[in-house]
């Protein structure tokens, strides 16, 4: 039975043990999408950790049953603060050479091409970075996106159409100087 | 026919799911005729699946999500038992402080009758009829006897002020409570002095 779903005869779990499922549920994926939108200028585990603390803090007022859009728009929003934070400076870039040590079955040329699309994702305007990661990764609709970034969806569409020619332009100009 | 804004942003809608149905039959139409519209949009699925390799990098391993996780729970159960602790400490805090202002109104309330017992001078006189004549007073006897024939005895404070007048039938009834209340007020060891007065007494 899916973790989502609930019935009658089913053991009414309580909002702690709902806490942790979603926890356990959704971690992976809070992860990714906190790391893409921070980049290397903060730390993704924290990002995702202080989202939980603060859900968790006010849990009861939630409904965990179904706490996928919820625990994702804390860690977008989450993240989103983190980088508005004047002190966050750029941290060492471990993560991308951590994605080739956490990736070692992948070509050489795979990986630099992936390092490659990271750095340039990470050049990208934090808002930008945000709706392209939940468009794509999240596979969330333009409504949603623009519910999690406190937009409206024509600004949503702007944004992920200027963010994807912005890539397409770094890639080409890096393409171009090899 | 070059590929303008507008078709991008068309072929980007299209790839999103976000283009309506019948929107999208259009699109078919054109991308049958439109040779440069298909290249364009296998050009932008094949950033979009490279895209995707990126975002699927991103993920954790299995060891650095279990880390987390484990952080984070064990954070909240920390932040449970912090709670606990602190309604606890708050019950014990409010329990102290209600026995602390009890305390401290118990020991002014004290303060304030033991200064009022202390301050009291209670005499006894003779008097003629009820309430009368200035001064601190315990008065009673035959002068007091009311019209049916009852004795009133007055007991006033220190400021003057009568604080009780109770009323006897007879003369032994009066002089029997002004000693007992000699007696009750020397117990207290508050009172100054208890002059019965007038011939009577």
């Amino acid at each position: 039975m899916s973790t989502d779903e609930t019935s009658p005869q089913a053991k009414v779990a309580t909002t702690e043990e709902l806490f942790e499922q979603a926890v356990r549920q959704h971690s992976r994926r809070l992860l990714a999408v906190a790391r893409a939108i921070v980049g290397n200028r903060a730390s993704p585990e924290d990002v995702v950790q202080q989202a939980f603390m603060n859900l968790y803090q006010h849990r009861h007022r939630y409904d965990w049953r179904q706490p996928g859009g919820l625990v994702r728009r804390t860690v977008v929003n989450e993240a989103l603060r983190m980088l508005r934070q004047p002190r966050m400076a750029s941290l060492i870039d471990d993560t991308l050479e951590a994605a080739q040590v956490h990736s070692p079955g992948r070509q050489v040329m795979e990986s630099e091409t992936i390092l490659q699309v990271r750095r340039a994702i990470d050049r990208l305007p934090d808002n930008f970075r945000a709706a392209l990661v939940l468009c794509e990764y999240e596979k969330m609709s333009y409504a949603q996106i623009a519910e999690s970034l406190d937009a409206s969806i024509p600004q949503v569409k702007t944004w992920i159409h200027r963010g994807r020619r912005q890539l397409g332009e770094m890639l080409r100009a890096y393409v171009n100087q090899d | 026919m070059a590929v303008n804004d507008n078709d991008l942003a068309l072929l980007q809608a299209y790839l999103d799911g976000e283009m309506p149905i019948s929107e999208c039959e259009g699109l078919w139409r054109r991308l049958a005729v439109e040779e440069e519209l298909t290249a364009e949009l296998d050009r932008l699925r094949a950033e979009a699946g490279m895209r995707q390799v990126v975002w699927t990098s991103l993920e954790p391993n299995d060891d650095a999500l279990t880390q987390l996780q484990d952080n984070i729970l064990r954070e909240a159960r920390r932040q449970d038992a912090r709670a606990r602790v602190s309604g606890s400490l708050r019950t014990i805090m409010t329990a102290a402080a209600c026995i602390m202002i009890g305390i401290g109104l118990g020991w002014m309330g004290h303060d304030r009758w033991a200064g009022l017992w202390r301050g009291a001078t209670v005499t006894a006189t003779h008097q003629a009829s009820l309430g009368g004549g200035p001064g601190p007073t315990l008065g009673g006897g035959p002068g007091a006897m009311l019209g049916g024939g009852k004795f009133v005895v007055t007991v006033s404070d220190s400021s003057g002020r009568v604080v009780a007048a109770p009323q006897f039938n007879t003369f032994d009834e009066a002089r029997q409570f002004i000693d007992d209340l000699a007696k009750a007020q020397a117990n207290r060891g508050g009172i100054h002095e208890v002059v019965p007065a007038g011939d009577q007494f």
